[in-house]
């Protein structure tokens, strides 16, 4: 959060002057500044270079120009993975925020055990996606898992939760919910502690109810947090590969198939560098086209 | 009545859903300890009937878990160890010192920050292959051994710091070396600490770059290791052996380091 607020700011250090120069400053971000170039920048432009050559492990590279580009469009491995990853997106992005701000604004009473309902929270944030993996692997199981056995107890016919194409890659959300909300629940709770209480109870004095409390005072005060949990979240969603490696291969028919998933295999499956290269390429662009329209949509109904 | 009732609500949601959270953890002991007839069996048992460690010792003795728990600690604390020290070098040369195109780099590096690590891999292996340094640990410790993160979270740290204490310390003959090591330092000590653990749980859970630069049974992290664990002997228990022996050092980190990795939590510290 400080990282958001701190880019939306763009605060400055201790502004440099002209009057006073102190190179041995670049002495200390040397080692910094050298892996950044090296393993973030360097890679950025080294992306779309090799995105114009046909590279496999076995040949060497050949100049194809602009041969991907013309790949990608007509892959329909790429789009259907493209849908996915936004779908996914969407489906995990709001119930999230939704549900840990609930959960946040339950915390903020003063309740007796918060260590341990915290704690309970907190556990899967920091717990690995294999280790995740494992264990709802075998919850989503359909002939021996809890959740089919929980449903026989209600008389429901068992549900094929990672084998039908049409409701896997929502199960995947489900599991990520459960695994990250904690996170949200943390930043909100926060945020709902640095809200002065006065404003509450001078509302609650003029006569407001509960409802009309949160809807006119403690919402619009979250707003900002609200947006900034977003763009993270939506960051992060982008990402999601370990879930359909781990549990599903990307299937059935194609259905998780994620977009870092899809770079993995074009990647690391079929060898194919330069075309790996090209959609990694474009999902840097739309990530930063997202993160950029998100930004705008914060300064214009929070700022 | 009313403040009873909404009393006992709210426990009952927070209750409910605290358990929720944390009873796929049991289960998942809970399954460690079954034979295969017990594992499979409905209805499900929390508690088994005849607990046995079969699991553990079919993963000990069959696989190369202890290795990549090795290599888990050696990635994980090297990388620690590295962006611990060039994030704070890092950190006082952007919080504490003026020159040309400081504030230019560091908004540069921020602007990566936003883009998933993974839309990097491709170039960075074909790198790394190059240098033949894929299925080592240099792999690791070259790319991490950096942090734009933490560089970021050092320099916010070592911002709130007034610049009296250089001045003093200038005075009395202090070099920036001394300055930082014996002045600023001591004085982050908390964020150094948030670092720390951050890298190595990030490291330790990581699984996309371990599963692409690891390639031989011997270099393969605990995550990537357990990811390609088979039942053994034909147990599916041995799995959530495999699972519990990896999340207890993450469940004994949180337990014992629980104020620093919320305040790194609240920080942005983990990517999701």
């Amino acid at each position: 959060m400080q990282l958001l607020g701190a880019m939306k700011r763009g605060r400055p250090g201790i502004r440099a002057t002209a009057e006073k120069n102190e190179p041995i400053g670049y002495l200390f971000i040397l080692p910094q500044v050298l892996g950044f170039l090296v393993f973030g920048a360097l890679p950025l432009i080294a992306n779309v270079v090799l995105s114009l050559y046909k590279w496999s492990a076995l040949t060497p590279p050949t100049f194809a120009g602009l041969k991907n580009f013309e790949k990608l469009i007509g892959d329909q491995v790429f789009w259907r993975s493209l849908q996915n990853t936004i779908v996914y997106s969407v489906e995990y992005v709001l119930p999230c925020l939704v549900v840990s701000l609930a959960l946040a604004i339950v915390l903020n009473q003063r309740v007796r055990f918060m260590a341990f309902f915290r704690s309970a929270y907190y556990i899967p944030v920091i717990t690995s996606y294999v280790v995740a993996a494992v264990i709802w692997n075998w919850l989503f199981d359909y002939n021996i898992g809890l959740f089919n056995q929980l449903l026989s107890l209600l008389h429901i016919p068992p549900v094929p939760w990672l084998l039908d194409s049409r409701i896997a890659l929502s199960s995947l959300v489900v599991m990520a919910i459960w695994k990250n909300s904690g996170y949200t629940v943390l930043i909100y709770l926060a945020a709902l502690q640095n809200i002065p209480s006065e404003f509450q109870e001078a509302a609650a004095i003029d006569g407001a109810n509960r409802w009309q409390v949160f809807r006119h005072i403690t919402w619009p005060l979250l707003l900002p947090t609200t947006f900034l949990v977003a763009v993270m979240l939506t960051i992060w969603s982008w990402q999601a590969f370990a879930q359909p490696y781990l549990m599903t291969r990307g299937g059935p028919a194609r259905s998780t198939t994620t977009l870092v998933y899809s770079i993995y295999e074009y990647g690391f499956v079929f060898y194919d560098f330069g075309y790996a290269a090209l959609v990694a390429t474009v999902m840097t662009l739309l990530v930063f086209a997202v993160t950029l329209v998100q930004r705008r949509v914060i300064r214009q109904s929070v700022l | 009545m009313r403040r009873l009732l909404n009393r006992i609500l709210v426990y009952v949601i927070l209750g409910g859903l605290a358990v929720t959270m944390v009873l796929p953890f049991v289960a998942m002991l809970s399954q460690s300890l079954k034979i295969t007839g017990e594992y499979i069996e409905y209805p499900f048992k929390w508690i088994p009937d005849k607990p046995t460690l079969d699991n553990y010792s079919l993963l000990l003795g069959n696989s190369k878990i202890l290795r990549w728990t090795l290599n888990s600690l050696v990635i994980s604390g090297g990388t620690a160890i590295l962006q611990v020290i060039t994030a704070s070098l890092a950190g006082y040369g952007f919080a504490r010192k003026r020159f040309r195109g400081r504030d230019a780099i560091f908004w540069a590096m921020m602007l990566q920050l936003m883009l998933p690590t993974q839309v990097t891999i491709i170039p960075i292996f074909l790198m790394l292959s190059k240098l033949k340094l894929v299925n080592t640990y240099w792999a690791f410790f070259l790319p991490f051994g950096t942090s734009i993160f933490s560089t970021f979270l050092m320099r916010q740290a070592m911002l709130t710091i007034p610049m009296e204490y250089d001045e003093a310390a200038k005075m009395d003959g202090a070099n920036d070396f001394h300055i930082y090591r014996h002045v600023i330092l001591p004085m982050c000590r908390p964020t150094f600490i948030v670092l720390a653990i951050f890298a190595f749980l990030a490291q330790w859970n990581d699984f996309f770059y371990a599963l692409i630069v690891t390639q031989s049974d011997k270099m393969r992290t605990l995550q990537v290791g357990l990811a390609t664990l088979q039942p053994i002997g034909g147990s599916p228990g041995v799995l959530m052996a495999g699972a519990t022996f990896a999340f207890m050092p993450t469940l004994v980190l949180y337990l014992t380091q629980q104020r620093y990795i919320v305040e790194g939590l609240q920080a942005g510290g983990l990517k999701g």
